[in-house]
């Protein structure tokens, strides 16, 4: 059963495979920190969103099979490894052999009901956000509250308004937003940690 | 990503449609490889999943997209988290806008009525400015949010003292109904008057927590109200079911 609060495994922890000394040095980049744990991430997207229940092992898998063609591929391999990955990894999926899975909004509704803990980490969980909203600089409360205060299309022509006063693109707006709300995510995280243990 | 790069709206709308299922196998192919290499495009993709939550949260999503967007979250590690998330944020923000909403609204109305001095000749105008700047900011200084009504399930009127609110003092009365735990998705709040009649009804209500208590807000519009004992029948309402009755709470309006 997933946990609401329990944070997921980070995508970006390697998994328990020995060092790698390829010879190639774009290989040896992706496969080594940080880049290895950007690649797995955007791996683990790619396989969810082609309906693949167990994405991170499919992502692992992939990793696995280009280190394992390493030796034979790294003198000759011409072009972007990543395109290599791409190539293997649809590979992986094909064999997987899911298709797209929708969730009828039903049964997501369905899921196992929390439990008395969960509901519990649930008050926590808004308790731990006002108290990380008002850890905010100013300046970052206000774009929060601004970026996210209409609903749709009032939304979207402040959203323009803001980026227009900001002197901004719209893009650069987008992932400024999303970036503090990483931030408050990430302290919403840590809070109930602390608030677990004690 | 450099902030100052731009990308071009049409690629936001083909990283919603991957997020969403609904590209060609050709696009997905060729969004994924960009995916990999392109750290910048991939920041807005993660953006633009966050969108998407909001838009699932707010309803603003099509079923059939939904239902897409959230066969993928279902497969991310985390997916649950970060809706759980989005829903807080939301509920969170639009707590803080409502209070903030009301006190520019008595702000504006006190001023406005303090305006009238503004006219008339000379020093009488001089005059009647200074004292309306003071009298205006003397009001606003001396005003406060009357306070939220709590009250507390299964109180009857033998059963003690009934939570009581003054009728003039508010054109809207907030009530909070302590709820202990929040057990359904919405709830629909209605008042009743010593008749049973219903009065007002609020319906897609959403539990918050305050100061380690989960409430329900209910907001009740007193005009046409008068003076007597009411009853707020609390009704839950879970996923794949209507209302059900959950709990009833006495107040009493007075002028």
């Amino acid at each position: 059963m997933k946990d609401a609060l329990r944070p997921s495994p980070a995508s970006d922890e390697l998994p328990a495979v020995a060092p790698v000394e390829a010879r190639n040095p774009t290989f040896d980049a992706l496969l080594n920190p940080p880049e290895f744990g950007k690649l797995r991430s955007r791996l683990v997207r790619i396989f969810s969103r082609r309906g693949c229940s167990i994405p991170e092992d499919l992502a692992d898998e992939t990793i696995s099979r280009v280190l394992g063609k390493l030796p034979q591929i790294a003198d000759s391999y011409e072009g972007d490894p990543l395109r290599f990955f791409h190539a293997v990894a649809r590979n992986v999926y094909r064999e997987h052999g899911r298709r797209p899975r929708t969730v009828p909004l039903e049964d997501w509704d369905q899921l196992p009901e929390m439990s008395f803990e969960e509901v519990s980490s649930k008050e926590q969980a808004h308790e731990c956000l006002e108290s990380c909203l008002s850890k905010l600089n100013a300046a970052d409360r206000q774009l929060i509250r601004e970026y996210y205060r209409y609903d749709k299309l009032a939304k979207i022509d402040r959203r323009k308004t803001m980026a227009a006063e900001l002197g901004i693109a719209m893009n650069t707006l987008r992932i400024k937003a999303f970036r503090i709300r990483q931030r408050l995510s990430g302290c919403v995280v840590d809070c109930a940690k602390r608030g677990a243990r004690s | 990503m450099e902030l100052e790069k731009t990308v071009g709206i049409e690629r936001i709308e083909e990283l919603r449609a991957f997020l969403l299922g609904t590209l060609t196998e050709t696009d997905v192919a060729r969004v994924e490889y960009s995916l990999l290499s392109d750290d910048g495009l991939y920041e807005l993709l993660l953006a633009t999943e966050e969108e998407l939550i909001d838009e699932y949260v707010s309803g603003a999503l099509s079923q059939s997209a939904a239902s897409s967007f959230l066969g993928y979250l279902n497969n991310l590690p985390g997916g649950r988290t970060r809706i759980a998330f989005a829903r807080n944020l939301k509920e969170s923000l639009e707590e803080s806008e409502t209070f903030a909403a009301s006190w520019r609204t008595r702000w504006e109305g006190a001023a406005h009525v303090f305006s009238r001095f503004l006219r008339g000749p000379g020093f009488a105008w001089a005059a009647g400015l200074l004292l309306s700047l003071g009298l205006a900011l003397y009001a606003s200084r001396g005003y406060r949010e009357p306070a939220p009504l709590v009250l507390n399930g299964g109180l009857t009127r033998s059963e003690g003292a009934i939570p009581t609110a003054i009728l003039s003092a508010n054109s809207t009365l907030r009530v909070m109904l302590d709820l202990g735990v929040d057990s359904h998705e919405r709830y629909r709040a209605t008042l009743y008057d010593a008749d049973a009649r219903a009065m007002v009804s609020s319906d897609g209500l959403r539990a918050s927590v305050t100061d380690r208590r989960i409430f329900v807000a209910f907001l009740i519009p007193v005009a046409g109200l008068g003076p007597g004992d009411y009853s707020i029948s609390l009704e839950g309402k879970a996923a794949s079911t209507g209302y059900q009755p959950l709990e009833k709470y006495a107040l009493r309006l007075i002028e």
